[in-house]
């Protein structure tokens, strides 16, 4: 009888234990972001582009997504969820292209679909994306690696950029 | 040589006697190989004028025995010139498999574990009552039926999570360890399918991206799922006041099926508790209604007045 009292409490306190310990949190991302990575177009490789600042068409107060002190390969870019279609510029900022003409713009036309995740990541969109168009001065091609954007953790976008071969740095489009 | 003077040669009388003579030598070797390998223990005899040194059983001389019963109403053989004692199993009666009959008890039960743990802030959970009988004290069949619902707003969450009263239900058996021991006290593991079908809702949803400062709601109505899952339990159970118990259970639990929808999954499932918990408990008090308190071993029990009778028949 003895025994089974201290079996009693042994399954009481792991039963309250278990019960706190079952959430693992979440471990993807608590909304749909889009990440897009940069990449030189002649080689193809993932590069860090200096001197440009990137932003969303109509921003409260012109808020940058990317400044010039931040130097990043990846950028999340997030849709405006109560829009159908939100857009970016690219302004570069070195001397000769320093003029908001030589600006790169990129737009996306999407559905936004409501989505329940689970209780640790909770409820947000997911967004299809139905069209995309993008200028080119500086860019070059803008690829989609899969149209519909979850809060999985992953590259979606791919922006290529015309860039300046090393050797050659006249070679500059 | 050709093979025409071989041939010339394999038909002479002389040869074919020579051929016959070396099949002849073949088997004997064969033979021999064979009585070769065969294999002998060599055995050590002892020594003439001397004891092996194995002990064999002492004998009992049969004529010296005295038949008695010890304290356990066993009876036993005593050889009265040794003292040594020997159980006669011939008499004894063979140990019964189950001691409890096969339609033993039927317990019903309420399970608590919802209504505790809400008053230590839970928000989903009602509860379910259950039964299950005692085969031989040692397997439990069990079912159980009960009602869950679900009205949740996660700390830092961007929703309501909402689950209108649903039923479900379960299906299965256990084991009991202590099956030839008290049935009062049962240390149990058991395997449960559960079923439920049910409706589900996310609410007051407000996403905010964080950038555009532009935040949208939306709501997620009625969507319907059906789900599946399995149960594995451990746990025990004693009885507190005459057929009044309780018992408490751990239980690791998996979803087997589940319907898929667009809109995502819910996150609570009636009778299985929130998606992400693997482990889970359950609290019950218990009734217990026996069908057939007499053991087995004493419906068995054979009295001397009986023996005798069958001796005369």
């Amino acid at each position: 009888m003895k025994s089974l009292v201290y079996i009693s409490g042994l399954l009481a306190a792991g039963a309250l234990l278990t019960q706190s310990c079952s959430n693992v949190g979440c471990t993807e991302n608590q909304n749909s972001l889009p990440l897009a990575g940069f990449y030189a177009m002649s080689t193809g490789q993932a590069i860090v582009p200096d001197s440009i600042t990137i932003g969303g068409v109509g921003a409260p107060s012109d808020t940058l997504l990317l400044t010039l002190d931040s130097r990043q390969q990846q950028l999340y870019l997030p849709f405006r969820s109560t829009s159908p279609s939100t857009s970016f510029y690219i302004h570069y900022c070195q001397k000769a292209l320093d003029y908001p003409e030589l600006n790169d713009t990129l737009s996306f036309d999407y559905d936004a679909v409501p989505y329940f995740a689970s209780e640790d990541c909770g409820a947000m969109y997911h967004y299809r994306v139905t069209r995309y168009t993008y200028t080119t001065h500086l860019i070059d091609s803008v690829g989609m690696t899969d149209s519909l954007i979850t809060n999985i953790d992953r590259e979606t976008i791919r922006i290529f950029f015309r860039t300046a071969d090393p050797d050659n740095p006249d070679d500059n489009d | 040589m050709t093979m025409t003077d071989l041939q010339a040669k394999t038909t002479a009388p002389g040869l074919r006697r020579l051929l016959k003579m070396l099949l002849l030598t073949l088997f004997v070797i064969a033979g021999t190989e064979l009585s070769a390998q065969r294999r002998v223990t060599p055995v050590k005899t002892p020594e003439p004028g001397t004891t092996p040194k194995t002990e064999r059983p002492r004998r009992i001389d049969r004529s010296k025995l005295v038949e008695m019963t010890d304290a356990s109403g066993n009876t036993i053989l005593v050889d009265t010139i040794t003292g040594t004692e020997v159980k006669d199993t011939a008499l004894m009666a063979p140990p019964p498999k189950m001691i409890y009959p096969l339609l033993h008890e039927v317990t019903a039960g309420v399970n608590l574990w919802n209504p505790i743990m809400r008053a230590f802030g839970q928000s989903y959970g009602l509860g379910d009552v259950w039964a299950e009988l005692s085969l031989h004290n040692r397997y439990f069949p069990y079912f159980a039926i009960g009602v869950d619902n679900c009205n949740d707003t996660p700390d830092e969450s961007n929703f309501t999570f909402r689950t209108p009263v649903s039923p479900y239900f379960k299906i299965g058996a256990s084991y009991n360890f202590f099956y030839n021991s008290n049935p009062d006290y049962k240390l149990q593991m058991g395997l449960r399918y559960g079923f439920t079908s049910y409706k589900w809702s996310v609410e007051n949803v407000t996403v905010d991206e964080g950038y555009w400062d532009d935040p949208s709601h939306f709501s997620i109505m009625n969507q319907r799922s059906t789900s599946g899952y399995l149960e594995v339990t451990f746990g025990l159970k004693v009885k507190v006041f005459k057929n009044w118990s309780l018992g408490w259970n751990i239980i690791y639990h998996s979803l087997i099926h589940d319907t898929k929808s667009s809109y995502g999954e819910p996150m609570f499932i009636p009778g299985f508790g929130t998606r992400g918990s693997a482990v889970t408990g359950n609290f019950s008090l218990m009734y217990t209604l026996p069908i057939n308190k007499k053991k087995t071993s004493e419906v068995n029990t054979v009295t001397e007045g009986d023996t005798q009778t069958e001796l005369h028949d």
